[in-house]
């Protein structure tokens, strides 16, 4: 008893502040994209190399999406026109804010007014489903109910079983063998219910965005309210978007 | 027989030994018998036949063996001779049922077969083990689990609060990695194999860029070896203080549960230091990674700091009764049956067999940086499983201060050559923080890949836990489960 004691005044109060500034993100973390003058062929040049064909052209708009982009790395380098800032709010109600052109180079932040929002105010329990995850997703919402992050403080909290729950937090690219189980743990949630896909395999599928074996993304089978890109995303990105979900940033 | 020591291995298809399909599964029960353990056994088809290979590892002789046969006629299941070839089998019966005589293994992802036709089953539509008794009950769990884990399903027969037996049954991960593999290498096949099972990512993406620099003819530089072993080493450490930190959960012991789930993180964030991911994706690279020298000194700092931290929370672990009661003589594995299992890395180290791939057939510069974890005192209960993690924490700890004074910042030559040799097999083990990991590629006349088989730890050892909650009371199985933490992505591949 008395050792744990010590202990406990030797690891002290390691609980972070959030949200922080983006200065506290690794040197090295890869955020919101910007892109500058960029040429077609050098669109089509990174098309090409491209993992998960993130890269688009609309409407003579060179864009970026980070539902599918896995934030590799590899199209930095190759080229000089995309930078990626450590700005790590990524999460938006809309997917097709999550498209990153050189015309409009900010994710939006404002959330859409929830419908139930002010039932939520002060708290959301959240069900997590893992449909087909590498587990990396998994572990990186598990690691916000550690001390550090201390997920309770802002009242939200995972919970057991889907009949707690106010929505579903899906990771993964939703495998065939996992269709019927999420569909399920849906149904198995109380209306009025959310869902959250996060991840970019739960987004768009990833890289297994072209396997027949994966229904690739939730949106093909649920309508989602909160989209949270990365591979996996970074506890922040997870966090701070579901506090801009909920209105309390 | 092609007998090798080396780590990874190249052979060329034409010196591989191809045997007469009985010959080839004699020589398989033989081998197994005379101290051998199957590390792959698996199917590919070249030019419309079907081809069986099988890898044998002989850890106490330090070499291994390979060997294959033509599949004219089906191959017979020989899980009854030996046990630990049950998994092996049943997988070759899903991906090509032609392969194999079996039609009474169950299936385990559930998914089409690579080749040919078989029986569709739905998934978790199989025969679980029954008992016919009034007095005995099933308790069926998953695959949605209470806590933010994968999927799987278990299923329990037990007699009032005893296990009798436990089924599992994976496969909703099922992502078709292996199968999408065939006639690469892709574009995304180095972000899918990444993903094969997240928190070994490091361990994994080393396994691939040996076969395939191997398979290439390029050998990397002492620098990049040292920096890949550096972020093994991150991986595993960070892998294992999460795990002690789980097994103090499981068993209510808050002041370590809360204490380990943040240092877990703390070492997580130096792996995303040195690359932006806290996984570490994208950080090694073909031929060679550039990750400058000033990170890992910073790193060797920040750990220097967190060690007492670290080495405090966990020592609480071993000082406080309570705990030690709820973890001695749990959930026991002994070593016989490890052994006839064919359980790899720490879970059979915690058995008291002192194998581990970074001695017995090291890969990058672990021969000169290793020394090998003691094992003598553990019975394979989940206190050994606890104590093997605190050790090898420890000789991590020691290899990163050692590795991170002799990295040098030399950029390695950009490598454009990514054409693979024809007509050859490569072979790469590693050991992830779970333990043995075995990639197999081989190519065709064009230098496309023929088969790439990947054999997760996990793939070995779930039967393992199956086996040690038997005549446990059911509450002690998260405690079980905590303690071999399993991967079942990095199974369902």
């Amino acid at each position: 008893m008395f050792n744990v004691l010590k202990e406990r005044l030797y690891q002290r109060y390691r609980t972070i502040k959030f949200p922080f500034d983006t200065q506290n993100m690794p040197e090295k973390f890869l955020g919101l994209p910007e892109i500058s003058n960029m040429t077609k062929n050098e669109l089509e040049y990174l098309q090409q190399l491209c993992p998960t064909n993130a890269f688009i052209c609309r409407n003579d708009e060179i864009g970026i999406d980070l539902g599918k982009c896995i934030f590799c790395g590899e199209c930095l380098k190759h080229t000089n026109n995309i930078h990626f800032s450590k700005e790590y709010t990524l999460g938006t109600t809309d997917r097709n804010d999550l498209i990153i052109t050189n015309q409009k180079r900010k994710i939006d932040k404002s959330t859409k007014q929830f419908l139930f929002k002010r039932l939520l105010k002060k708290s959301l329990k959240l069900r997590q489903v893992s449909a087909g995850g590498c587990n990396a997703c998994e572990a990186d919402v598990n690691v916000l109910g550690t001390i550090g992050w201390d997920l309770g403080r802002f009242g939200i909290q995972f919970v057991a079983s889907p009949r707690h729950a106010d929505g579903i937090l899906v990771t993964g690219p939703i495998t065939k063998n996992m269709e019927i189980a999420l569909m399920k743990t849906y149904d198995a949630t109380p209306k009025p219910k959310i869902v959250i896909a996060c991840g970019a395999c739960a987004i768009s599928g990833g890289p297994f965005f072209n396997s027949d074996e994966v229904v690739g993304g939730v949106d093909k089978l649920l309508e989602v309210d909160l989209f949270i890109p990365g591979c996996p995303p970074h506890p922040a990105t997870i966090l701070i978007s579901l506090l801009k979900f909920l209105g309390k940033v | 027989m092609v007998k090798i020591k080396q780590n990874p291995a190249i052979i060329n298809l034409e010196n591989l030994p191809f045997l007469a399909s009985d010959d080839f599964l004699e020589k398989i029960i033989s081998s197994v018998e005379n101290s051998g353990r199957i590390a792959s056994y698996f199917v590919y088809k070249h030019r419309d036949k079907l081809n069986a290979v099988a890898i044998i590892m002989f850890d106490e002789k330090k070499e291994f063996e390979v060997f294959a046969a033509k599949v004219n006629k089906k191959l017979n299941s020989i899980t009854p001779k030996i046990p630990q070839i049950y998994n092996f089998e049943r997988e070759i019966f899903e991906q090509y049922p032609d392969a194999i005589n079996g039609d009474k293994l169950k299936p385990l992802r559930f998914h089409k077969p690579f080749e040919g036709k078989r029986q569709n089953y739905d998934i978790g539509d199989m025969e679980f083990y029954e008992i016919d008794s009034h007095e005995t009950h099933q308790v069926g769990v998953g695959p949605v689990h209470a806590g933010i884990i994968e999927p799987g399903h278990f299923r329990f027969n037990c007699y009032g609060e005893k296990v009798l037996s436990l089924e599992i049954s994976l496969g909703y991960q099922h992502r078709g990695i292996e199968k999408s593999l065939i006639g690469g290498p892709y574009k995304d096949s180095f972000y899918k194999i990444q993903t094969a099972s997240g928190d070994s990512t490091i361990a994994h993406t080393i396994c691939y860029l040996a076969n395939l620099e191997n398979l290439s003819g390029i050998d990397t530089e002492t620098d990049s070896k040292l920096k890949r072993m550096a972020a093994l080493e991150l991986e595993r450490i960070a892998n294992h203080v999460g795990d002690l930190g789980g097994l103090a959960t499981d068993i209510g012991f808050l002041p370590t549960a809360s204490y380990c789930g943040r240092i877990r993180g703390d070492f997580l964030n130096m792996t995303a230091d040195l690359c932006g991911n806290r996984f570490g994706r994208s950080m090694l690279e073909f031929g060679g990674e550039k990750v400058e020298k000033s990170l890992f000194e910073k790193i060797i700092k920040k750990i220097e700091a967190t060690r007492p931290n670290l080495l405090g929370a966990i020592e609480m672990l071993w000082n406080t009764p309570s705990v030690m009661s709820r973890f001695d003589n749990t959930g026991v594995l002994p070593k016989k049956i490890a052994m006839e299992m064919g359980i790899v890395g720490l879970h059979r180290r915690a058995s008291g067999i002192n194998n581990d791939i970074r001695k017995d057939f090291p890969f990058l510069l672990y021969d000169k940086y290793f020394k090998e974890i003691q094992t003598d005192d553990l019975n394979g209960d989940v206190l050994a499983r606890g104590l093997v993690r605190h050790r090898e924490i420890l000789t991590s700890l020691s290899i990163l201060t050692n590795i991170a004074n002799n990295i040098n910042d030399n950029a390695p030559k950009p490598n454009t050559n990514s054409k693979l040799y024809p007509n050859t097999v490569s072979i790469s083990f590693s050991e992830g923080f779970r333990g043995e990991i075995c990639h197999v590629a081989i190519t065709d006349e064009a230098g496309k890949l023929l088969r790439y088989k990947i054999v997760d730890p996990s793939f070995h050892n779930w039967n393992g836990l199956a086996y040690v909650v038997r005549n446990e009371g059911i509450s002690d199985f998260p405690l079980c489960n905590k303690s071999f933490n399993l991967s079942y992505c990095g199974f369902d591949l």
